[in-house]
């Protein structure tokens, strides 16, 4: 009898104590894929959101992108999205959402008035890219159809997923930009998506991820082409592959690519007799990709050649990078000022105000060491007898 | 509110389902009187009487030519061997010739005389019960009655048709004996006693139901079983009042510990090779007459995930079949649940490729998931009883009923999602994993998908908790129900959740017995 009243009980506390709710069926619901926040001239966040047409997916022989396009304004992000709900038929539903595209123009406002929403929001999902449009705005990214894939924002972070391996952009989602921004003494450098022709771009086959953008705090205030991102990549040893292209050892006209199969990068700060050295070491391995002199590259000399050139080459992409970021910006970007903290932080202590500028002025040592380990299936070029 | 309480608690105290009470009132017995008329025309009168002057009743008169002495055969045709009477009975009393000293004889040294003498029949004995008499003529015997005498010769000549040893139908194999039980408890008796030549195998008959009188026989085996379990099997079969026995089925409602328990706590089996496999593992069978199906208990739990091929085949294949049949028993349960809370709660959990594919099979259907889950779990099951009533001839309009109309129509009418119909099917293929819980899964099945429906994947773990509970509460035959799995003990792993070697299992002496447990009944 006991028993059974306390049984009841506990079912009952059970029941009522928590559990999922919130029951939505997914025939209720539309699925966001993509969202893009921009600026209005009026001061209002304009937010576009790329919603699933699922009628569309499943629909046999249907030519074109099952996404429809939502564009609002507001004062919040949040208001802005619940201002949706009066536009869709659907729930707007964001737990899905893959890529977050941030336009220019709110991107130099400062990122922190919309990043806080989603950070927030408990259905927001963590492991959606994060982009900043360079030249264009985020609508324009968001609306861009896809020949390729019937959901644009899937061409999309795919082009991000494979650009990395170009060693032209990094690649950040939402939950690595909430841990960076939380980190001190050190910038955030988000990917950026360029525009690959003159007019407005209607594909995403029109538009392009490479380079990267500086913030300074919260906002943006320069870009990285795509050699000083490369060399940003070196430093923070995030690069994931790409092609070193060299001068071939008997003419400027003809060129050798290498592929870098496996890079390291470290980052060091050495203190030498008060003086403090900003130190980064490189060790790269190469293929031979590509060669268009007749030179046969196998031999002693040539591998030495090609070492040497290579080491010369990732030096001037790194040197590229400092030359950016302590020249032109007075920004540290790379996140020396962390490691200041971890390994002096007696002097952190005192630097911590004027980091960036006492980073400025710092001197560098670069320190690449480079390996040639295969040429491929050739060991000499074929050539016309 | 008080009283509210008051009354769901008396509700539940009744569920709980105490020691069975007498469900039948004593049925006045067949009493006929106990003594067998002198006379033979009385005898006649009185047997025609109380079988309603049934035709099957044979009454032959005739005179013993040895003795000079008026006696009457009597059979219930169609029940006894007509030749080996004509040949053993009939022929020696009409033809020998009398013994030297004749003419002294009593009727009791007549009848002496013929078992000693006449009757060729192996079984043959006096009664002087007309009771026991009518039991006996009832179950096949022919009676020999003699002019002037209260006593009966029964000669056991009890001979009907039954079905041969085949193959069972419930549970086949590709590797093992392909024999199985009959309807006949003897043929079922010797099949077991053919597998263990040792007096050991020991079996106790005992005859139940008041009409019926069918015999129910237990069988262990000598110092292996526990005689507690044994004394406790015994005692409830003996508080079984019931009037006629059909099928072993009977029995398990009225022996088993927790009637309303979705648990079966009683296994059962058509296959000798399983039964002696059980038996050496310290359970007990029960055989009953008129059915093929052999009881066995205790019946734990890890049972249901092996099967007797498990032990013929090599151990690691066996192994790896164990698992897959714990997947299978998960799969079966939940997959509905999972899939409907999925639809209706978790969307941020399935990869996004997926989600996408969800939402386009989902567009369009009428019904909230769970609606089109329990339509389609009951449209299955009601597939799966008319396959099994179906006389076999109509047997494949089900199937194209089933697989066209039901599975695709669904579909493409936009009543069901393509996604659904494979999660159905799926979770049918699962169940038939392990029939022997099959109604168990199904009752499961539709428990968890409420729960999921209502709660998301909470409910189902909630839901899957209380069924753990239940699962470590009831015993069968004071032996856990659980035991061999949880908690994993190193000695019971061998044969639960893997199946190690054979030479590693026969040195452990691991066998059901309730020694440890303080109150091994009446939990």
């Amino acid at each position: 009898m006991k028993k059974i009243l306390l049984m009841l009980l506990i079912v009952a506390i059970f029941v009522s104590m928590t559990g999922c709710w919130n029951m939505r069926e997914l025939n209720e619901l539309g699925v966001a894929v993509a969202a893009g926040i921009d600026i209005t001239e009026d001061d209002l966040l304009e937010l576009t959101v790329q919603v699933v047409v699922p009628r569309r997916l499943a629909q046999e022989g249907y030519e074109g992108n099952a996404v429809i396009t939502y564009t609002t304004t507001g004062r919040t992000v949040f208001e802005a999205l619940r201002k949706l709900t009066a536009i869709a038929s659907r729930k707007i539903y964001i737990g899905h959402i893959q890529l977050l595209v941030i336009g220019e123009s709110f991107a130099r406002k400062g990122i922190m008035d919309a990043i806080d929403f989603f950070e927030r929001d408990h259905e927001f999902r963590r492991q959606s890219y994060i982009i900043v449009t360079n030249g264009l705005t985020a609508k324009e990214v968001v609306e861009a159809g896809s020949i390729i894939e019937l959901i644009p924002a899937i061409h999309l972070t795919k082009a991000i997923d494979n650009a990395i391996y170009s060693g032209a952009t990094r690649k950040v989602s939402l939950i690595q930009l909430f841990k960076e921004t939380n980190k001190v003494g050190h910038h955030l450098v988000l990917p950026t998506i360029h525009q690959r022709i003159e007019k407005d771009p209607e594909l995403a086959k029109d538009l392009r991820v490479t380079g990267t953008a500086v913030f300074k705090n919260d906002m943006l205030v320069s870009y990285l082409d795509e050699f000083e991102t490369r060399g940003y990549l070196w430093i923070t040893n995030t690069l994931e592959g790409g092609i070193l292209v060299l001068p071939s050892p008997t003419s400027k006209e003809e060129l050798i690519s290498l592929e870098i199969m496996k890079s390291e990068g470290k980052m060091r700060i050495k203190k030498e007799n008060d003086q403090l050295y900003l130190m980064v070491e490189a060790n790269v391995n190469c293929n031979i990709g590509e060669q268009q002199t007749p030179t046969t590259l196998t031999s002693m000399e040539m591998i030495d050649y090609l070492i040497n050139t290579s080491r010369e080459v990732i030096k001037a992409e790194i040197t590229s990078a400092f030359k950016k970021a302590q020249d032109e910006l007075q920004l540290d970007i790379f996140g020396y000022g962390d490691l200041l903290k971890k390994h002096y932080p007696e002097l952190w202590m005192v630097h911590q105000e004027d980091w960036d500028s006492v980073f400025s002025s710092l001197p560098i040592q670069i320190d690449v060491d480079s390996k040639i380990r295969r040429s491929g299936q050739l060991l000499q070029p074929t050539l016309p007898k | 509110m008080d009283v509210i309480l008051r009354r769901l608690a008396g509700v539940l105290q009744y569920l709980k389902y105490n020691t069975p009470k007498h469900i039948h009132t004593e049925l006045s017995a067949l009493q006929y009187g106990d003594n067998i008329p002198v006379s033979l025309e009385e005898a006649e009168a009185k047997l025609r009487e109380i079988l309603h002057n049934d035709e099957s009743l044979i009454l032959r008169p005739l005179r013993i030519k040895a003795f000079n002495h008026r006696a009457l055969i009597i059979y219930i045709n169609g029940l006894t061997d007509k030749k080996s009477i004509e040949v053993n009975v009939l022929r020696p009393l009409m033809t020998e010739e009398p013994p030297e000293d004749f003419s002294y004889c009593t009727n009791k040294e007549i009848i002496n005389s013929l078992i000693n003498e006449y009757i060729q029949s192996l079984d043959c004995i006096v009664e002087a019960s007309l009771n026991a008499m009518i039991e006996k003529l009832m179950e096949g015997a022919t009676i020999i009655l003699l002019e002037g005498e209260a006593t009966a010769i029964i000669v056991n000549s009890i001979e009907w048709t039954t079905r041969g040893v085949t193959e069972p139908e419930t549970e086949a194999v590709i590797r093992g004996p392909r024999e199985g039980f009959t309807e006949d408890i003897l043929t079922n008796i010797t099949l077991l006693r053919r597998k263990i030549k040792s007096p050991k195998l020991t079996f106790e008959s005992t005859s139940l139901g008041t009409y019926s009188k069918t015999c129910v026989t237990i069988c262990y085996l000598d110092g292996i079983a526990d005689t507690e379990i044994i004394k406790e099997l015994k005692k409830r079969l003996a508080a079984i009042k019931i009037d006629t026995i059909l099928e072993s089925g009977y029995i398990e409602q009225f022996i088993e510990d927790y009637p309303l328990s979705p648990f079966p706590s009683i296994g059962n089996t058509e296959k000798p090779d399983v039964v002696i496999g059980k038996l050496m593992e310290g359970r007990i069978a029960v055989l009953c007459d008129g059915t093929p199906f052999v009881l066995l208990v205790p019946r734990l739990f890890v049972e249901n995930i092996q099967v007797s091929e498990d032990y013929y085949t090599r151990s690691l294949y066996a192994t790896t079949l164990r698992f897959l049949r714990v997947f299978a028993l998960f799969i079966s349960t939940t997959l509905p649940a999972l899939y409907v809370s999925i639809q209706t709660f978790h969307h941020e959990i399935v990869p996004f490729r997926l989600f996408i594919a969800l939402t386009a099979a989902r567009e369009g259907i009428p019904f909230t998931s769970v609606v089109e889950a329990l339509m389609m779990v009951c449209i299955f099951e009601l597939l799966k009883e008319a396959g099994l009533r179906m006389p076999k001839a109509v047997g494949q309009a089900i199937s194209i009923v089933g697989a066209i109309v039901l599975g695709q129509a669904t579909v493409e009418a936009g009543i069901a999602s393509p996604l659904m119909v494979i999660v159905i099917a799926l979770t049918a293929i699962s169940s038939f994993i392990i029939p022997a819980l099959d109604g168990t899964i199904f009752f499961l099945r539709i428990a968890y998908l409420i729960a999921g429906s209502i709660m998301g994947f909470y409910g189902i773990t909630l839901a899957i908790v209380v069924t753990l509970i239940h699962m470590c509460n009831i015993k069968s035959f004071g032996i856990h129900y659980l035991s061999a799995m949880i908690p994993i003990p190193q000695s019971g792993l061998k044969d639960s959740y893997i199946r190690a070697p054979l030479w590693s299992l026969f040195f452990d002496n691991t066998s059901v017995s309730s020694s440890g447990d303080e109150n091994p009944t009446n939990d």
